[in-house]
């Protein structure tokens, strides 16, 4: 069974901000930025956006889509979201999106995510021991790491990975980070940096953590068929699916993407093996293994034997994360990760390396990859997902 | 200079939660099953997930015993109260009664962080907090 909408939406359009730990702007001018860059990168003007989606985390760190909307005076938006799920929106917000362009409630939906998320409201969990932090905050478990740690500590228990195995993965994603202008964090780091960096909790180094940032992106989704007449080569949506997952952890330590993948991939009538390269929500380096396991792109247990390999890395037979993501990129709470699918998806292909001229591979300046048909992007756990396909 | 002592976070309980956390009081552990099927519930919730039946079920005590499914160690402090307390062991523990459905979270005492393990068999040990809550906490058994 294929889903109806496969490849019937389609993203025209990306653009972002500046991403710093300071931006001295309000969130509000962040997203505009990003929002106008967006529409610009589509070729299409404010009037012609008629949905605007966001999301954030638990807490209010962002604007809503009316203050959006009225800043840069779009007249008549007929779908609005701001959702809640943080890193889990990331790819849904995007379906839903899709959703309402192929239901023809919308023609064209710009989706940002937008945050002073270092210089003002600091990203990180409730301190509260209130609702569910009544179970965790009393416990001193008042951190993100404490949070998705137990995942990777029982997968070392299952597998015997080590914490060596997540050096590899905050190396390769800083490599990648390096060729990418807009990326927060561009300095080489070795195996030797990872392993010496402090502990923050164990099983996570501070290397193993992801970047509080301040900045925006935003997209925008259109049909498949008013894709085809507009500026930038479309980028098919062909598969979607979101999930959830539970309020408490369960002693299984399986995450949501070993439930949606086969729907995922049944449903756009592709496989793991249709996978050309993956950009997979990554607050702390061992969730990007448990991503990559999660999603079939890797046998049970032989994520650290991929990245030790190098088979991760943008040359690789698997390259992950290629904007250096949320660990040397910037948090933009995943919907860069869809940016960057995006951009490598595109024939012209990324703009934001260090290529001066035609994109050659040189990874001494180039990040673009070569010749990619389909890029997954996962939202956190992989309760949300996207298949992008190239024009 | 003594710097003004963070408040301990207190659970605050609600009131799905409000029995459990008054058995801890007395040093008791519980947890809900339910009347009809028998399936046990985590966190306390108003319905039970296994046949929809509304209501607490029934409170029942656990033994305190139990296996840690995973862990973490906050090598610093995560929340300010815990500053005189790194590290700190946090398990995730399947109680025996109830492997499958409750999991239940605390810190571990007493133990050199080094020596956690999954699979470390547990006894719960409850800590006083000024006022009278009391937190199930966990010593290896």
């Amino acid at each position: 069974m294929t889903l109806s909408i496969a490849d019937q939406t389609a993203i025209v359009g990306v653009g972002w901000s500046a991403f710093s730990k300071a931006s001295g702007v309000s969130v509000l001018e962040l997203a505009t930025e990003a929002g106008l860059a967006a529409l610009t990168d589509a070729g299409l003007s404010v009037a012609d956006v008629d949905g605007v989606i966001s999301y954030q985390y638990n807490y209010p760190d962002t604007i809503y889509p009316r203050d959006l909307s009225h800043a840069l005076g779009i007249e008549g938006c007929n779908f609005q979201i701001l959702d809640t799920h943080g890193g889990a929106s990331a790819c849904s917000m995007v379906a839903a999106a899709a959703m309402a362009v192929h239901a023809g409630m919308c023609n064209n939906v710009l989706v940002f995510r937008a945050m002073n998320g270092r210089s003002a409201r600091r990203t990180g969990g409730s301190r509260q021991p209130e609702g569910s932090g009544q179970w965790l905050i009393p416990f001193g478990s008042a951190h993100a790491a404490a949070s998705f740690g137990p995942y990777y500590t029982a997968y070392m228990d299952r597998y015997g990975a080590t914490t060596l195995d997540l050096a590899h993965v905050a190396v390769t994603q800083r490599a990648n980070a390096a060729l990418n202008t807009k990326a927060m964090m561009r300095t080489p780091i070795t195996v030797d940096d990872h392993q010496n960096s402090p502990w923050v909790c164990y099983p996570f180094r501070l290397l193993d953590c992801c970047l509080q940032s301040d900045g925006a992106v935003a997209l925008v989704v259109t049909s498949a068929e008013r894709a085809r007449s507009l500026r930038q080569p479309p980028v098919y949506i062909s598969g979607m699916i979101g999930g959830t997952y539970p309020p408490m952890p369960v002693a299984s330590w399986e995450i949501e993407a070993r439930r949606v993948a086969p729907l995922l991939y049944e449903r756009s009538g592709l496989t793991p093996a249709d996978v050309d390269f993956a950009e997979l929500y990554d607050p702390f380096t061992g969730m990007v293994m448990l991503h990559v396991e999660g999603f079939g792109l890797a046998a049970p247990g032989e994520a650290p034997a991929l990245y030790r390999s190098g088979g991760a890395t943008l040359d690789g037979r698997l390259p992950v994360n290629t904007h250096g993501g949320l660990l040397s990129e910037v948090y933009m709470n995943g919907l860069n990760h869809v940016v960057e699918a995006v951009q490598q998806l595109r024939p012209g292909g990324v703009v934001d390396d260090l290529c001066t001229g035609p994109h050659d591979y040189d990874r001494t300046h180039c990040r673009q990859l070569r010749d990619p048909q389909i890029g997954l992007v996962c939202g956190e756990c992989g309760a949300s997902s996207l298949l992008l396909r190239r024009a | 200079m003594a710097s003004e002592a963070v408040p301990y976070p207190v659970p605050v309980p609600d009131t799905d939660s409000a029995p459990f956390w008054e058995a801890c009081r007395a040093h008791r552990l519980v947890a809900q099953r339910c009347a009809d099927c028998g399936r046990w519930r985590w966190p306390p919730a108003g319905v039970c997930p296994g046949c929809q039946r509304r209501g607490a079920g029934e409170w029942t005590a656990l033994r305190g015993t139990g296996t840690v499914t995973s862990y973490v160690v906050a090598q610093r402090a995560l929340h300010p109260a815990f500053a005189d307390k790194v590290p700190y062991t946090i398990v995730f523990v399947a109680p025996d009664e109830a492997p499958d459905h409750v999991l239940l979270i605390g810190n571990l005492l007493d133990e050199p962080w080094e020596r956690v393990r999954v699979g470390l068999r547990v006894q719960v040990s409850f800590a006083d907090l000024p006022g009278g809550a009391a937190l199930p906490m966990f010593r290896a058994a």
